[in-house]
């Protein structure tokens, strides 16, 4: 569903990716785990389109990013690790705004809307401008626009950042039901049990290169073997 | 309080000093571009005063008296711009910056708070300004060969203080207008300030209106150069511009005593402004910081009534192009410092469209071709600056106010060619409107061959400056602020503000002579040939306005597809 090929990025000397590749199918909930700097949100900004890569290729469902770029990014939900949105819009505006991008009708950005301020419950704040939201606010209304077009592919870049332990559940909750609706999940975070308790495939990057790619039963049963905990595998690993 | 300032000063200075070197090679050959234009604007600046100064001593003859007026009129003119301009940019300084948040949870004095970010804001702001008054003040004493002496005294003893009081004036009038706005509402407010603004402007060029001045000191001729202000209202002449003017008039005259009364009164009212400013901030700066957060927080100004929102209006556009337009309208329409600055530039236009009717009967009865030339020159200029300007002001931060939402459009299915282009389209459309509203009120008894050439004037100039603006935004934008004024007062606006008064400049060198031939003939009866000069500046202006056009097309859409 998901190709990621021999991907690299340089930023001056620095090498952000060094040529990194994995794949991911229909239903996968991938936790993206790594330290800070080690080129998670770097692979997730390339994959959304919104960094050029140095090397390599991204394709989803066939398409390539480099040369269908308006196919494959009508395949992608991204969520940044920043909720940024246009403070002068309400959120049900911003909303609409994003359902106009995605080219949806009206009719249909209207059932998505109701659709996805159910799912991760906006409530009567919605109708505010979002200059006065709390950044949790801010987080559910960026999940909600990027859910907004029902994609195939759903992109999140430290989703649970800023979020109350309620607005967490419903986030978590949202996404358990993407993936049970087929829907894959690359999730960038640094929450390892939350990656324990929600994804079923884990990817660890260290320095731009992939060090760990496989299944979270097998990440588990490594670190059964020799660690007492998921904390000090993942230390260790990443050393 | 003292020990407070100097700290909070010393890390300011500390933190300015450093210097944030970038050794990429666009950033060389930007810093190297920058450069470049601001040393030939300084020169040309050195140039222009001077040659503006004979003009009006040895061409025109109008003596040193008028001469100094004239330069009364123009230090009004900019000491309202600094007072506007430091009300506009102190409210984001002031009431919106981060640091504002951590000082104020810091146990600091609030005058203290208030001076530091002051001086910051008037430091910042000012900068690129003092060096090209420093130009015009070295071409002003070159021309009357004046001693070293005067360049200190001039720009720390009169120019420094000048534009130091109106800023402060800026500051006291944005406490003024938050006071006000917390009893009778934001909208009514800026009303009231719009109106006592237009009036004193009105009541300035009334009581001061330099065609009267020529005309009740022309009678004296040749006796010119003496000082002629008892001809005006002794009001007037205590007015801080006039101060300014008279200063540098007693100067070259010799007249010291008059120069040091001068200067110590700009030097009292200065001292006086910023005192009351910090007696006002002692006991309101914090308040008001309290009073702007309650009116942005009002549940009134910031519930959307989603009955209303032109969002669910039905359309016939794609719903892409609908949402793009959309978004730029309501953003646009619900940020106060972008409806306040277009108000004062309405407001600017209907002066000038008051009063355009009288400058063309002026046109009409003056006495040579070459009054009726330059004066004709003069509504060009104005025209085709308040293009310059609305594209500066609005065009330029585009990019940049879409802020680290851009990610949003950046990750959408959209071509990223269409959004340019709907931004261009959007851009292009509404000043080329204002840009034919001006010249259709400014032509009513003119001509219509000058007419029709001022409209393809007026095409080549929005099809050059408008992309060239645009592109120039987009080569330096900057997503982190969200201020359009301080976006629009940076370097990449002031490097970009300098090549658009070149074009400005090329067009009124090209267009001089045909114009003056026109009212040449006119005047002494001939038919002007006015199409057949006009034909080369037209496929001249043509050219540069087609590749400035597709070069800034080509640059803005490299820019929008960077790495973010």
């Amino acid at each position: 569903m998901i190709k990621v090929t021999n991907l690299s990025k340089s930023f001056g000397n620095f090498k952000a990716l060094d040529n990194i590749s994995f794949q991911l199918e229909a239903g996968d909930f991938a936790a993206f785990l790594g330290p800070n700097g080690a080129g998670k949100t770097t692979a997730i900004k390339i994959i959304a389109g919104l960094l050029s890569p140095l090397s390599g290729n991204v394709s989803i469902k066939g398409f390539d990013i480099k040369s269908n770029p308006l196919e494959t990014k009508r395949l992608i939900g991204y969520i940044p690790d920043q909720p940024f949105l246009y403070d002068k819009l309400s959120g049900l505006e911003f909303l609409k705004f994003t359902g106009g991008l995605f080219g949806l009708s009206k009719h249909d950005i209207k059932i998505r809307i109701e659709e996805t301020i159910d799912l991760l419950q906006l409530g009567e704040w919605i109708s505010r401008r979002t200059e006065t939201y709390s950044q949790g606010m801010k987080q559910r209304v960026s999940i909600a626009s990027s859910l907004l077009s029902d994609p195939d592919f759903i992109l999140v870049d430290e989703p649970m950042v800023g979020l109350d332990p309620q607005s967490a559940n419903i986030v978590k909750t949202a996404f358990r039901k993407k993936v049970n609706e087929g829907k894959t999940i690359l999730m960038s975070t640094h929450s390892l049990h939350i990656a324990e308790e929600i994804c079923s495939h884990i990817i660890i990057l260290n320095e731009g290169k992939i060090i760990f790619d496989d299944l979270i039963d097998s990440f588990k049963s490594f670190q059964e073997k020799e660690f007492h905990n998921l904390e000090s595998f993942f230390l260790e690993i990443t050393r | 309080m003292y020990k407070e300032l100097f700290h909070l000063g010393y890390y300011k200075i500390k933190t300015l000093l450093y210097l944030d070197l970038e050794f990429k090679f666009s950033s060389i050959i930007k810093n190297i571009g920058s450069f470049f234009v601001y040393s030939l604007f300084i020169i040309a600046f050195y140039l222009i005063s001077q040659t503006a100064i004979e003009l009006v001593l040895v061409k025109y003859r109008l003596g040193l008296f008028l001469l100094h007026r004239f330069l009364g009129i123009g230090f009004f003119m900019f000491g309202l711009a600094v007072t506007t301009g430091n009300l506009i940019v102190s409210f984001s300084t002031l009431y919106k910056s981060p640091e504002i948040d951590f000082l104020l949870s810091k146990p600091i004095r609030f005058e203290s708070i208030f001076i530091i970010k002051f001086l910051d804001n008037f430091f910042y702001s000012s900068s690129t300004l003092f060096i090209f008054l420093l130009a015009g003040l070295a071409g002003y004493g070159k021309y009357f060969d004046l001693s070293i002496g005067f360049y200190l005294w001039s720009f720390f003893i009169v120019v420094l203080p000048f534009v130091f009081t109106h800023a402060v004036i800026g500051v006291l009038t944005l406490f003024l207008f938050i006071k006000i706005s917390t009893k009778i509402g934001v909208k009514l407010t800026i009303l009231i300030i719009a109106f006592f603004y237009s009036l004193s402007i009105i009541y300035f060029f009334n009581a001061s209106s330099p065609l009267n001045m020529v005309m009740e000191v022309l009678p004296y001729y040749p006796n010119i150069d003496i000082d002629f202000s008892f001809l005006q209202s002794p009001i007037i002449s205590y007015l801080p511009n006039f101060l300014a003017s008279d200063s540098f008039f007693a100067f070259v005259r010799g007249d010291n005593l008059r120069v040091i009364i001068n200067s110590l009164l700009i030097f009292l009212l200065m001292s006086g402004v910023f005192t009351l400013a910090v007696i006002v901030a002692e006991r309101y700066y914090y308040k008001s910081y309290l009073d702007v957060l309650n009116l942005k927080f009002s549940k009134k100004d910031k519930s959307v009534d989603h009955t209303k929102s032109i969002f669910d209006r039905t359309t016939i556009m794609n719903p892409q192009f609908n949402s793009l337009i959309k978004k730029e309208i309501i953003i646009f329409t619900r940020e106060p410092s972008q409806i306040i600055h277009l108000a004062i530039m309405i407001l600017l236009i209907l002066l000038f469209i008051s009063g355009i009717g009288s400058t063309q009967l002026i046109i009409l009865k003056a006495v040579s071709p070459q009054i009726q030339t330059i004066i004709y020159l003069s509504i060009l200029v104005f025209i085709l600056f308040m293009i310059i300007a609305l594209s500066l002001r609005f065009v330029f931060p585009m990019l940049s106010l879409e802020g680290e939402t851009y990610w949003r459009l950046r990750t959408s299915p959209i071509d990223i060619n269409k959004i340019v282009r709907i931004k261009f389209i959007i851009i292009l459309m509404t000043t080329g409107s204002i840009g034919f509203f001006l010249m259709k009120f400014s032509h009513r008894y003119l001509s219509d061959i000058l007419y029709t050439q001022s409209l393809l004037l007026l095409l080549f100039t929005v099809l050059t400056i408008v992309p060239l603006v645009f592109s120039m935004g987009t080569v330096y934008v900057n997503f982190k602020e969200k201020n359009p004024i301080r976006i629009s007062s940076s370097q990449g606006a002031t490097v970009t503000f300098l090549l658009c008064l070149v074009f400005l400049t090329l067009v009124i060198a090209l267009m001089y002579i045909p114009i003056n031939d026109f009212f040449d003939a006119r005047f002494y009866g001939r038919i002007p040939n006015f199409e057949t000069r006009v034909k080369s500046v037209n496929i001249i202006l043509g050219v540069i306005a087609f590749f400035t056009f597709f070069i800034s097309y080509l640059i803005s859409i490299k820019q929008f597809k960077k790495d973010i």
